[in-house]
């Protein structure tokens, strides 16, 4: 989370919204964005309805539910999919920025 | 179990955010590029 706070403007000026999906419930996602001064959008998922649409991976020998990422271009396609193998299998952002220029020159290359 | 693929249409959902406002993926498309992350849990 502080990784992605702190490239905040960078998503931004790809023309990126940040959502963020967890189990928690609304006045846990409301304390911990609050406390940690958070700009992108939280949505709480206490029935795990969308977790499970997507299929992020809970494993209960590696500390619970494993990170996933996934990068939507404009038309709603998915552009990128990583789910995390363990707990700290989380994708650079730079990494993830890069992809979302190309979407962007591609998506500009279209009009 | 079903999963995100790549280069194929992202599945739609909607949800609350915690300040009440109601979100669909569908809200940005035309719009923005979204970076859909799934938080291991914020213990």
């Amino acid at each position: 989370m502080a990784q992605l706070r702190q490239d905040y403007d960078k998503f931004t000026a790809q023309d990126t919204e940040i959502v963020v999906v967890g189990p928690e419930d609304a006045n846990f996602f409301s304390a911990y964005w609050r406390d940690h001064k958070l700009s992108f959008i939280g949505l709480p998922d206490p029935t795990h309805s969308v977790l499970k649409l997507y299929g992020q991976e809970v494993n209960l020998f590696k500390f619970g539910r494993m990170p996933a990422q996934v990068a939507i271009d404009k038309q709603g396609t998915a552009r990128f999919v990583h789910y995390g193998h363990d707990a700290r299998d989380i994708p650079a952002n730079e990494e993830i920025l890069e992809l979302l220029e190309t979407m962007n020159e591609e998506s500009h290359a279209s009009n | 179990m079903s999963r995100a693929e790549l280069n194929k249409p992202a599945p739609n959902f909607t949800l609350t955010d915690f300040n009440g406002r109601e979100i669909s993926l569908t809200d940005f498309q035309g719009k923005k590029n979204v970076l859909l992350v799934f938080n291991r849990g914020f213990f």
